[in-house]
């Protein structure tokens, strides 16, 4: 599992992380991400149209990226 | 998602803050600067007579109206959430900084697009530094730079700005503590009402749309989306359409309102203030915003602009019509070299990864 923990930081580092994730590929992918950047990287990954899927917690949202 | 979905919404976002800044132009605020975010700070640290140059002294309602209403949205829509813990003192340092670039132009980002919008060719002339450093920031990214994360904090924290500035909103309308202009930008303005409403309704909007001026430029150089320039291209044309039917517009360099034509010092000015605003996180827009939805570390941010402002003005560092002083030209070459300074500092930061507490701190969240 390739884990990315991006809570905390500010723009537009988390979109580029995962950003820069997708590239190299090593699936499964989970992210950790709170606030705007949750919309960001749902937005992001509607747009490259991946297999995802999310479970958003109380103060953050996790993302499994399988492909 | 809320505003922040489309292209066309937030197209008509930005669209619906132009007409917010083309009211406000129209209920009094000084020519071509209707809601600058950097002016108007400028102008309330001058009330608070943390500088005393005497035209530029008028606590400001748009700025509390903004901080305010950002926090009110956020508290609506859940999305207020307090953290610290970014490097709060680098942050201070970037917001000192974009507002020595700033006043060394002669207006924030924003203020920036509505001269653009009058036909004033300096601020098209200073777009060009604009976008240079926010360039410089964003290949700083690329390598690696940050400021590191925040953490949630009390919730306390992150209010106290929003309250603090409403207090002294309160104080400045009904006392007669704060200094106010008999002459120059700050004894121009809207009535109190008009400009807290029309602050209050941008913070709003800005909240909703994420607004950023910076984050742009930022986001076309560095992942190729469109999606935030779309909110500062509808503001762009509902302020043109509105300068031309008002007969504002009048495009030249020469004799444009509280504005110089040193080209290259209006270059290097927003170069700082792009620079400076991309590693922050934001522009001063976005700073007010993000400070409005709890954010301590945006709030360090200006406070430091608060500061800059100010120092801007004790130290005859700031522009005026008659064009830059030695004092502002030295400030804006410093700037540069310290921003150089954090951004390899930041990179440098990165390359040893984030320690084993950080990971630690970031689960118990």
């Amino acid at each position: 599992m390739n884990e990315l923990d991006v809570r905390g930081l500010s723009c537009p580092e988390p979109l580029m992380a995962v950003s820069s994730a997708l590239r190299e590929g090593r699936f499964p992918i989970r992210v950790m991400a709170d606030g705007v950047a949750v919309d960001n990287i749902h937005k992001l990954l509607k747009s490259k149209k991946r297999d995802f899927t999310i479970d958003q917690k109380d103060a953050y949202a996790v993302f499994e990226i399988l492909s | 998602m809320g505003l922040a979905s489309s292209k066309k919404t937030l197209a008509l976002g930005g669209a619906l803050c132009g007409v917010v800044a083309a009211i406000l132009a129209w209920a009094g605020n000084p020519k071509n600067m209707a809601i600058c975010i950097a002016c108007f700070i400028r102008d309330s640290a001058g009330a608070m007579k943390l500088h005393t140059a005497a035209p530029v002294q008028y606590f400001r309602p748009e700025i509390v109206g903004i901080i305010f209403g950002a926090f009110l949205i956020s508290l609506i829509k859940k999305e207020y959430r307090a953290d610290a813990g970014s490097s709060p003192m680098l942050r201070f340092l970037l917001g000192f900084m974009i507002m020595v670039g700033s006043l060394v132009f002669l207006g924030c980002p924003l203020r920036m697009i509505i001269r653009m919008s009058a036909g004033d060719l300096n601020a098209w002339v200073a777009l060009i530094g604009f976008a240079g450093g926010v360039a410089s920031g964003a290949f700083a990214l690329k390598k690696g730079f940050s400021l590191g994360r925040s953490y949630s904090t009390s919730p306390a924290s992150g209010a106290v700005l929003p309250v603090v500035v409403v207090i002294l909103l309160i104080i400045s309308v009904t006392t007669t503590l704060f200094a106010v202009s008999s002459e120059g930008p700050g004894s121009v303005s809207a009535p109190v009402l008009v400009s807290l409403l029309g602050g209050l309704v941008f913070g709003m909007l800005a909240q909703r749309t994420r607004m950023c001026f910076a984050g742009s430029i930022r986001d076309i150089i560095l992942m190729r989306n469109f999606d935030l320039i779309s909110i500062i291209g509808g503001l762009f044309v509902v302020m043109l359409i509105y300068n031309i039917a008002t007969g504002n517009f009048n495009a030249g360099f020469a004799d444009q309102p509280i504005a110089h034509s040193e080209a290259l010092w209006n270059i290097l000015g927003m170069y700082v203030v792009g620079f400076a605003a991309v590693l922050a996180g934001g522009c001063p827009l976005r700073q007010l915003v993000l400070s409005g939805q709890g954010s301590s570390d945006s709030a360090v941010t200006v406070l430091g602009m608060l500061l800059g402002a100010a120092a801007c003005h004790n130290f005859n560092l700031a522009s005026s019509a008659k064009g830059t002083t030695s004092g502002g030209r030295a400030a804006v070459l410093i700037s540069i070299a310290v921003l150089i300074l954090i951004a390899v500092l930041g990179i440098y930061r990165r390359k040893d990864k984030q320690p084993a507490s950080d990971n630690k701190q970031a689960a118990e969240a």
